[in-house]
């Protein structure tokens, strides 16, 4: 894979990016000339941590890409041991062992850090080391709580913003196909959760989306890290229709069910339902009658299989579509908003109403048990064959940009002024990392392998916004072990990699004395905030986006991670690490 | 679309060509084979691609002329990965086990060689095209580590139309041979058969190691597939040598694996003029570069394998030097084999100990330097007999090909060998070096200070680093000594790509070596009797891979056209004369577009008989 190019689906484009390829003419010879006569070892001049790396980096929004390996997140970068010898695990949250068929195995990167490439051997997320203090102090607090209560999704009318201003194509730029129409993903939700966490249209009709309730991954992503958001996801129209092809709850709520057992390879608690209806054995009784959970026994090779119900079950029947475990079905979208901190009456912690981002993936290619096998491989055999790769992304930052392994991901995110706008491309590369070639995904996608289900709420089907994280048990790890306080005890009791959440420490500090068991039964001890933290944040995030530099990192810190997170490691350097299987 | 433009552009590199006759079995040629004569090729130059449309297309140069006439030729693709043989029921990219039965995986799909996306990953790489008993044999092989072999019947109409024949897909089983492995170039040899490659040897240290019978190497263990899951049933040793197949009289394909030629990461196997001559390159970090004689001409069951010793005559640049061949002994498939199927483990055929503190080996024991690193070594009694004698540097020699060279004092340093070509025409061999790195450089990497690729070698390969790669040019003469007459004995650069430092403003930013010249240089195709080869890039130094023209008589570079981002070519190769028509048939993996598996494809068909 080659390094990665920011395409003419950038925000900011060059107007030579708007000519046709007939029209390039250009002297090469005179062209080139002095780079000819240069010579210089662009490679290794980029592998060395120039001391001043940070104001080499610059605002240039030109069709390259600034950093090229924006897919590698900051995490990566994080100083696994400081100078007393002391080691802070953060790694095992994202590496670890994999699951077939996911076939990328990392538990490596636990151990040293694998910076093959010379080039991203450099942090180059500017933004984590520096101090946000001075732009801060001149938002109010008046001016951020109004901020960030105020929509940037739905007008006064309940109208969704983004969709006209996308429909318009409110800038030129975002059209990086360049046919006069936007063609990626156009936000539809209307956050209206009915009871079963469906989402409805203002005249009550389903939209598809349906929002569950999962355990955030630990550490960025907690909310006293910097935000709080969602994770809906949208079968496509076949699995939401009965035989008849017309539209059925019911139906749709078991093939979500089912394919929640296949992500997890689990047998799944659900509302009774007959299955004479169907005359699908849903719970693998040997007879039709009423099931009140669906039986997971999946063996392809010894004709063992599982099964949708309504139409979806006769296109799988027909063998139209394909079903495999820890795979979603083809066309599966996910919608993720984050969203600033905001509290309600009783002073929990809430959604903001102003969205910081829309994430998107759709999953718009199968691949099966094979093909995902030979992509694993074929990652090995290329970092072998040619470590100084950096990843190269198909797609645009319109239509999205693909894995490799069958999704396309895309996301808008704040402008200025604080209305949401597609990402660039380089801002949707910064998805890439995570939601590819890692062993913590399934089929690409973190939440729903993370979802609640047996003693939740609505089965774990809801929306943060109908129930908080009060109350809501710790997920555990296949050690039996509880997902946030491994974290916790294995990074000095910061929830957050960087060890900046001074707070989070304090808060862990108090729950080691109970032996963590309070966190057990409710993850909100660790989850939310002091309103001051939030409100700072809030600010530090509002801060970056006035710059727009999220290239840089995104990641609001209330104090420069200078003492946590290398500016620059060398390839194999070891972590110092003890493994820790998630 | 774009996936047919890929193809279509690829008739840019057919375009210089060449008016020749091949040598082959007169039982299956023409009598009459054209005279050969020089070829004069014109080619109008590409821009380098700045948009992104551009970028994100192939485009090739259209304006070819030669010999002063432009010739219609277009894109034919033949098969598809996952082409499906109705009649045969063989479909197309398909592995199967040791027992030729069809491996699933547990979803229940079948093992097909074709990566994520029908993208990522390994896939198909290369296609002979044989002519025997008045057909036409396609051969194909494929890159995984179930490695499958196909052959299909091809019909030829009178415009000279390739196309498959139904009912002829056939599998060409491997288990006689312990199955085939990571299929990488190839080569229609001289005398019409397949000549292919096993590319990066597993290591002989692996054992099984765990409850479920895999070992702790994920790239090996995925041949566990072929072994029902069960790695106790495979052998490092049963994987890295040079298959061929021949098409018997009966039209049957017959599958050999040469043991003779030795083991290490086989990218490619190029036979010579004199069909005894073999120049066999090892892909990977400090390789060797070997060359194979055979006792008997289209034969390659038995010879004398040799090494190259590099003989610095100049540091400057990448380099030039006297080179002369270290004999790794005289072997044979027959001799060989029952040491492979004794699935021997690396420890009884080298004792290994650790280096003294200064970097030199205890006594008894020879430092050697290879892909594996710096060791300390000494042969063992192999067979057993009581003595280490040259029976046992006779098995080291293929088993473990490339720690042997080194113990004998061959050179060890390559970076990255890729293809070879040869110009009978100027007695000149090429060979691509995709970088010019590590231990090719003096004591460092990347340009900077370090020991770990030298330490403990000859350090004879004392060169500048070079990103952006080369293409050597080999002299080639007679040697009565070896007994041959395509002896290699000197070698100078040819063509080097030029590292660059665009500056951000640059449009050419994001190229990280100079777009007027080649970067990480991998298949090279000479075309016979004429000026021009044919070099093509697998890179991430340029945005766009590019192929290239590099007129031999004016050293100059054209750039004839350029493949999407991503999207690669593999192993393209000349059929000059199939029933007075020629071929270039090559493999586009990774071609654009949302879907679209491997596809084995030739360019033309091109007509060489000049209309008089």
């Amino acid at each position: 894979m080659k390094h990665l190019l920011m395409s003419c689906a950038t925000l900011f484009l060059l107007s030579a990016c708007f000519s046709e390829s007939g029209d390039i003419k250009q002297n090469l010879h005179s062209s080139t000339s002095e780079n000819t006569n240069a010579k210089a070892d662009s490679l290794a001049q980029l592998a060395k941590a120039p001391a001043d790396f940070l104001e080499n980096q610059s605002y240039s929004r030109d069709d390259v890409l600034y950093n090229e390996s924006a897919y590698i997140p900051a995490q990566c970068y994080v100083k696994t041991e400081d100078e007393a010898g002391k080691t802070y695990n953060s790694c095992f949250a994202c590496h670890g062992k994999a699951t077939r068929p996911n076939h990328f195995n990392d538990v490596d990167l636990q151990l040293e850090y694998g910076f093959t490439a010379a080039y991203t051997q450099t942090n180059r997320w500017k933004n984590l080391f520096r101090d946000f203090s001075p732009m801060t102090a001149k938002i109010s607090d008046q001016e951020i709580s109004q901020y960030i209560k105020q929509s940037n999704y739905f007008n006064e009318q309940g109208e969704i913003l983004v969709q006209k201003r996308l429909n318009d194509l409110a800038n030129q730029a975002w059209d990086a196909n360049k046919n006069g129409k936007w063609d990626g993903f156009v936000p539809d939700s209307y956050f209206n959760f009915d009871n079963q966490g469906y989402d409805r249209t203002p005249d009550n009709q389903y939209t598809g989306w349906r929002a569950f309730a999962y355990a955030p991954l630990a550490g960025s992503f907690l909310p006293t890290n910097g935000q709080t958001g969602d994770v809906l996801i949208r079968l496509p129209k076949l699995y939401q229709q009965n035989a008849q092809g017309q539209f059925d709850a019911e139906v749709y709520t078991i093939n979500l069910a089912v394919v929640e057992s296949m992500i997890k390879e689990q047998d799944l608690t659900i509302a009774e339902v007959d299955e004479r209806i169907y005359q699908v054995d849903l719970d693998k009784n040997g007879q039709l009658g009423l099931a009140s959970k669906i039986k997971y026994q999946w063996a392809p090779k010894q004709n063992i299989f599982m099964s949708y119900v309504g139409k979806a079950k006769q296109a799988f029947d027909n063998d139209d579509i394909k079903m495999a475990a820890r795979l979603y079905p083809l066309g599966t979208e996910f919608m993720h908003t984050l969203r600033y901190l905001d509290f309600d009456q009783s002073g929990e912690l809430r959604m903001g109403d102003r969205m910081k981002e829309i994430r998107y993936s759709k999953k718009f290619l199968w691949n099966n048990y094979g093909q995902l096998q030979n992509a694993g491989l074929g990652e090995i055999k290329e970092k072998n064959d040619f470590p100084d790769r950096l990843r190269q992304f198909r797609g645009d930052a319109e239509q999205g940009l693909q894995t490799g392994i069958g999704w396309k991901l895309q996301g808008f995110i704040e402008d200025k002024q604080g209305d949401l706008r597609p990402q660039t491309y380089e801002e949707t590369v910064f998805c890439m990392g995570c939601h590819s070639g890692i062993s913590a995904i399934t089929d690409s996608a973190f939440a729903f392998s993370r979802k609640y289900n047996k003693n939740q709420m609505n089965l774990g089907w809801y929306h943060w916004s109908q129930k908080g994280f009060a109350g809501t048990h710790e997920r555990r790890l296949s050690s039996g072990d509880p997902e946030y306080t491994t974290y916790l005890k294995q990074n000095a009791g910061y929830a957050d990699e960087y060890r900046t959440n001074d707070e989070s420490k304090a808060v862990a500090e108090r729950l080691a004395n109970e032996d963590y068991k309070p966190l057990n039964t409710d993850i909100n001890q660790l989850l939310k905030p002091s309103k001051e933290r939030a409100m700072a944040l809030n600010k530090t995030y509002k801060a970056i986006v006035e710059e727009q530099s999220f290239i840089w990192g995104r990641t609001p810190l209330l104090k420069p991670a200078d003492n946590t997170l290398h500016k620059f490691v060398e390839n194999g350097t070891p972590t110092g690490l003890e493994v820790v299987l998630r | 679309m774009k996936t047919n433009l890929l193809k279509m552009s690829l008739l840019a590199t057919t375009i210089s060509v060449a008016l020749v006759g091949c040598s082959s079995d007169d039982d299956d040629k023409k009598d009459e084979q054209p005279v050969q004569e020089s070829v004069s090729l014109s080619f109008s130059e590409l821009a380098v691609p700045l948009t992104e449309s551009a970028q994100d297309q192939v485009r090739s140069s259209r304006e070819v002329v030669v010999n002063g006439e432009v010739q219609s030729i277009n894109y034919q693709p033949i098969m598809k990965t996952y082409y499906k043989d109705e009649i045969t029921g063989e479909q197309f990219g398909v592995s199967k086990d040791y027992q030729d039965q069809v491996i699933t995986f547990e979803d229940g799909s079948a093992y097909t060689c074709t990566g994520g996306d029908e993208a990522l990953g390994s896939g198909l790489d290369y296609n002979s095209l044989l002519q025997r008993n008045g057909k036409i044999y396609m051969v194909s092989q494929f890159e995984c580590q179930v490695g499958s072999m196909y052959v299909q019947e091809l019909a030829q109409d009178q415009m000279g139309m390739l196309s498959p024949v139904e009912g002829t897909l056939e599998f060409i089983s491997q288990k006689d041979e312990f199955g085939g492995w990571v299929h990488c170039a190839g080569q229609t040899t001289p005398w019409q058969s397949h000549l292919g490659s096993e590319e990066y040897e597993p290591s002989g240290h692996l054992t099984v190691t765990t409850e479920d019978n895999l070992t702790d190497d994920g790239y090996y263990n995925a041949v566990a597939p072929y072994w029902g899951g069960d790695m106790n049933m495979a052998s490092p040793y049963y994987y890295g040598w040079t298959p061929e197949v021949h098409i018997t009289d009966d039209g049957e394909a017959v599958y050999t694996k040469h043991y003779s030629m030795g083991r290490f990461a086989h990218e490619l196997a190029y036979v010579m003029p004199d069909n005894k001559t073999v120049y066999l390159s090892d892909d990977g970090t400090n390789g060797g570069f070997y060359m194979f004689v055979a006792d008997e001409a289209t034969d390659l069951s038995a010879g004398t394998l040799y090494a190259v010793k590099w003989n610095q005559t100049s540091g400057e640049s990448t380099g030039a030097a006297d080179l002369s061949w270290v004999s790794l002994g005289h072997a044979s498939n027959e001799e060989i084999r029952p040491f492979v199927a004794d699935k021997p483990h690396l420890s009884d055929i080298f004792e290994m100990t650790a280096a003294n503190e200064d970097g030199s080996c205890p006594e008894n024991f020879t430092s050697i330097n290879t892909s594996a690193g710096h060791e300390c070594v000494q042969l063992l009694d192999i067979n057993n007999d009581g003595e280490v004698n040259e029976l046992d540097e006779k098995v080291a020699s293929r088993l473990e090909t490339r720690r042997f060279a080194s113990y004998k004092g061959a050179t060890t340093e390559f970076r990255k060998e890729e293809g070879i070509s040869f110009n009978a025409k100027a007695g000149k061999l090429y060979l691509a070096m995709s970088e010019v790195a590590r231990g090719m450089e003096d004591f460092a990497r990347g340009g900077e200070a370090r020991d770990s690729y030298d330490i403990g070698s000859n350090n004879d390969i004392r060169v500048e680093y070079n990103p952006c790669g080369a293409v050597y040019e080999l002299g080639v003469g007679a040697d009565n000594e070896i007994g041959s007459d395509y002896v290699a004995h000197d070698l100078s650069t040819l063509v080097a790509g030029m590292p660059a430092n665009y500056a951000e403003d640059s449009e050419y930013a994001g190229n990280r070596c100079d777009v007027t010249s080649i970067a990480s240089p991998d298949n090279v195709t000479y075309l016979a009797e004429s000026n021009s080869l044919i070099i093509g890039e697998d890179t991430s130094s340029h945005i766009n891979n590019m192929i290239w023209n590099y007129d031999l008589d004016e050293g100059t570079l054209t750039r004839i056209f350029t493949t999407p981002r991503g999207a690669e070519t593999t192993s393209p190769f000349w059929h000059k004369d199939i029933n007075g028509f020629g071929y270039l048939t090559a493999v586009t993996q990774h071609p654009a577009g949302d879907s679209s598996a491997s596809e084995v494809g030739y360019i033309g068909p091109f007509k060489f008989q000049q209309e008089k």
